[in-house]
């Protein structure tokens, strides 16, 4: 049950702590509950039963991307 | 000036994590760092057995490495005690709503799916806010929620309790937390681990500091892991890293996701929620702290005081005859090492909670695994 897919923010309710995601051509309506003011449209999130948990980052995460890079290149 | 943040595509990600020459890679500077002493390491999640199995990741790794699947599934450890009480409540007339995973679990008192077929009301819900929506819809019904699951489905539903909540709406829980269990098998003394791989997406709330007390406390490093194949590799390559330079700490691998403190926000909404108590685990016992219980505060939303159900733990390991959960969910048994293996216990027929749910070790080993491998897996063992 922690299998949770990314999702991209189409649209804010913050009123309702709500938003419309978007994941593979499906939109659906997600709790932001958790999300803070941090989240606005176009981040990704990653999202379990319904709920965004938290934001992905791709910069973040460039330390161990370009690593794989390199090894995924060289020979 | 900021630096513009690139596009993050995780479909694109997705394959560079999974990119074979990349993975082949990591697993072989793995081998070189193994050494003669090799490492045992325990893994606490579901989703993470499932890569390993799935891509086949054991087959990798040189025969001293071992990676074990800890209790890592929230319905193979949910109490039959629990169950009965969701039974219960929806036999005394409620709408009962719980995640499809939990109608198949089975106990003594038979089973969530059984009781819908014999009448009661029993619905499958993707999420709570289903269930609220649900109450909302059907104002005349009691509506109760049964959540089953670690910190991942407990902080969502605790984001939820609010005076907001409809008056016909209630629940049930059956929340437990992760980093207690596992150190409550170090405190035992009966396991030895080398490297702890911490969960991905239960880190997302607790933070990868909630498994700092294992390098502080038992000298034994743990790092937080992503999903895919060169996630899970580069956590077991860090821990070995660690082995070598004799320092062990915590580390996050997962930084696309998980912050080193974890999510305020749902730290916050589980502290308004719940207080944290001993729990049962099935197959384990009781473990202090890692329970997670709905507060004083919060009781009109108690679905066990709402319909006067007073629950009692079944037995000792709570377990159906001759299943072997026990020793799988803490890593002492490979699931093709019980007898009832693909025999009298598969996934569309399960007999023990650990085929039941798609994080069930045994489930994942039955759909997933490669037999050959399997029994590879398991010669080199013994
Ligand atoms: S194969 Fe079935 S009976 Fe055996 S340990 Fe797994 S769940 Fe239990």
């Amino acid at each position: 049950m922690c299998l949770a897919i990314p999702m991209k923010i189409v649209s804010i309710d913050r009123n309702r702590s709500l938003a419309q995601a978007d994941a593979l051509g499906v939109t659906r309506t997600i709790s932001i509950a958790m999300m803070g003011d941090e989240v606005k449209e176009g981040d990704w999130v990653m999202v379990h039963t319904g709920f965004a948990l938290e934001k992905l980052e791709y910069e973040e995460a460039n330390e161990i991307l370009t690593l794989l890079q390199e090894v995924a290149k060289g020979d | 000036m900021k630096k513009a943040k690139k596009e993050m595509d995780p479909e694109k990600m997705q394959s560079l994590l999974r990119n074979e020459k990349a993975v082949k890679g990591i697993a072989g500077e793995i081998s070189r760092l193994a050494g003669k002493h090799g490492a045992r390491i325990m893994h606490v999640c579901g989703s993470h057995e499932h890569t390993a199995t799935r891509f086949g990741l054991r087959t990798l790794l040189p025969a001293n490495v071992e990676l074990i699947a800890g209790p890592g599934c929230p319905v193979c450890v949910c109490s039959s005690a629990d169950i009965r009480d969701a039974i219960e409540v929806a036999k005394k007339g409620a709408i009962l709503t719980t995640f499809g995973d939990m109608m198949r679990d089975r106990t003594q008192h038979g089973s969530l799916e059984d009781a819908r077929a014999t009448g009661a009301d029993v619905r499958m819900v993707y999420s709570p806010l289903d269930a609220v929506q649900m109450a909302k819809d059907n104002a005349r019904r009691e509506v109760v929620f049964f959540g089953v699951g670690f910190e991942t489905t407990a902080a969502p539903v605790a984001s939820m309790v609010s005076d907001d909540l409809p008056a016909n709406f209630s629940m049930l829980t059956s929340f437990k937390l992760t980093s207690p269990a596992v150190d409550a098998l170090l405190a035992s003394g009966k396991h030895h681990l080398d490297g702890i791989i911490a969960p991905g997406h239960v880190s997302t709330v607790v933070g990868a500091v909630d498994w700092a007390r294992f390098p502080e406390k038992y000298g034994v490093p743990a790092v937080v892991a992503g999903f895919e194949p060169a996630d899970l590799l580069l956590a077991i390559l860090k821990i070995l890293q660690q082995m070598k330079a004799g320092k062990p700490k915590v580390e996050n691998e997962y930084t696309r996701l998980v912050r080193f403190e974890g999510n305020p926000h749902a730290q916050e909404a589980m502290r308004n929620a719940f207080d944290v108590k001993p729990a049962f685990w099935r197959g384990i016992g009781m473990i202090p702290d890692s329970g997670l219980f709905l507060k004083e505060r919060w009781s009109d939303f108690d679905a066990k005081r709402k319909f006067e159900i007073q629950s009692s733990i079944d037995s000792e390991k709570d377990l159906p005859k001759g299943c072997h959960c026990d020793e799988v969910i803490v890593g002492e048994l490979y699931p093709n090492e019980c007898p009832l293996f693909g025999k009298t216990c598969t996934p569309a027929s399960p007999y023990g909670p650990c085929m039941v749910s798609g994080e069930g070790t045994c489930y994942i080993w039955h759909r997933f695994g490669d037999p050959r491998e399997l029994r590879k897996i398991l010669a080199g063992r013994k």
